[in-house]
């Protein structure tokens, strides 16, 4: 059990850091939210290691919320997001994508989770609604609003190929 | 206004989230308190430990040694039970005894203080692997660190209000090889309901050594470090609270 646990942690340690961070925002916060949520993978690791991600995922969330929740009045949540160029621009530049950054930031956690969780880690959206403990259909809403917040528009993803071609 | 795709999406969460190098996993502590937690889901055994913690600890044919360094101490109450050759003494909302999974245990020390900000010994001769204990505080609102003299486990919360039942018990796993052999000691802290702890184990400016986080005390330092705690808040007349010493009589 222990050399199995051991070869995921080597393995999915710095992936799960990277997830944590864009969670927290904040390195140290990031590693000791892995650790807590590696710490409670440990202790049911024979239930979960056929698929220990979905169990992880899932600490790491729910461990986050609860984290946010109890440093509410640290954060001020804002409607306003900055604002780019006038013209659509298809060539994603290094300030546009720093200005979608700070936006995802102003996200509520459960939006930002779904994003990071849908958008870095490639989860599918049943995944990612493991992960949240929520329904597909309540994923869905969470990234369509997040999305519109950001003013990201899936459509472009194609327009952008076509206009690649 | 720009309008952005999901994959500017990607990169934003890729460009911002990579670094050169972190901090290495640390398997060897994962381990440990993986094991610890897993200590507390066993002995538990339906608790609930929201939070803070209780234990009962049992004691039949000696004589328990309940001492605290400077607090007051409430008087005994209670009188002993039939059957055991021990004082049995029981505190206000501590039952006479405790259903349990190994049947009913008997409380033989109950003990109420007004102890806050120091720490309080309990040291006591098991009967039985199933020693459990239960407290109860006046203000539920106040900081409880129970743990074992050597340190082996630790657990702290906010008291909350707690039901008529144990709040730990040990099992035949949990208790560690002497523990029917030498007496067995039980340190237990109770800090102001106000006292500046954070409710999350991570945060920033962190000094570790000093178990300080920022302004705030560390959640997960003070386990560990409740000494400097105390010494920073002195030894207080605060509400009182009630630790409860159950065994399985004439195991």
């Amino acid at each position: 059990m222990a050399d199995g646990f051991a070869e995921y942690v080597g393995q999915r340690h710095e992936r799960l850091c990277r997830t944590a961070y864009l969670l927290t925002r904040d390195w140290a916060t990031a590693e000791d939210l892995v650790q807590t949520a590696l710490v409670k993978a440990w202790a049911v690791w024979r239930r979960i290691e056929a698929d220990p991600d979905r169990y992880v995922y899932r600490i790491l969330v729910n461990t986050h919320a609860s984290w946010w929740r109890r440093r509410w009045r640290n954060e001020v949540p804002t409607d306003v997001l900055p604002e780019g160029p006038i013209e659509p621009d298809f060539e994603t530049s290094v300030a546009e994508r720093s200005a979608l950054w700070v936006a995802v930031g102003d996200l509520p956690p459960r939006q930002r989770a779904a994003l990071v969780l849908r958008y870095f880690d490639d989860l599918t959206p049943q995944q990612v609604a493991d992960a949240l403990g929520c329904s597909v259909g309540s994923v869905k809403k969470q990234l369509s609003r997040a999305l519109a917040r950001l003013r990201v528009d899936p459509a472009l993803h194609d327009l952008k190929m076509e206009a690649l071609q | 206004m720009t309008r952005y795709t999901e994959d500017d999406l990607r990169v934003a969460f890729t460009e911002h989230s990579a670094r050169d190098h972190g901090r290495a996993p640390l398997v060897s502590e994962i381990r440990r308190r993986g094991a610890r937690t897993r200590l507390r889901r066993r002995v538990t055994a339906g608790a609930a430990l929201a939070g803070a913690t209780a234990v009962v600890v049992t004691l039949t044919g000696a004589t328990a040694a309940v001492g605290t360094l400077a607090g007051r101490v409430v008087p005994w109450l209670g009188d002993p039970t039939a059957g055991s050759t021990s004082h049995v003494l029981t505190a206000p909302g501590l039952p006479r005894t405790v259903t349990s999974p190994q049947g009913p245990l008997s409380l033989l020390v109950g003990q109420t203080y007004q102890a806050v900000g120091e720490r309080v010994r309990v040291t006591f001769r098991p009967t039985s692997v199933y020693t459990g204990f239960a407290i109860k505080c006046a203000d539920p609102k106040v900081w409880l660190l129970v743990r074992d003299a050597r340190a082996t486990w630790s657990n702290f919360g906010r008291c909350g209000v707690r039901g008529s039942g144990l709040d730990l018990q040990h099992n035949e796993t949990s208790v560690t090889p002497d523990w029917l052999r030498t007496p067995q000691t039980l340190e237990i802290w109770v800090f102001p309901a106000d006292t500046p702890i954070t409710g999350s184990p991570s945060c920033t400016l962190a000094d570790r050594r000093e178990g300080r986080c920022d302004r705030p005390w560390d959640r997960e330092a003070v386990p560990k470090m409740p000494e400097r705690l105390a010494a920073e808040l002195g030894p207080q007349q605060g509400s009182t609270w009630t630790v409860g010493i159950y065994d399985k009589a004439g195991s």
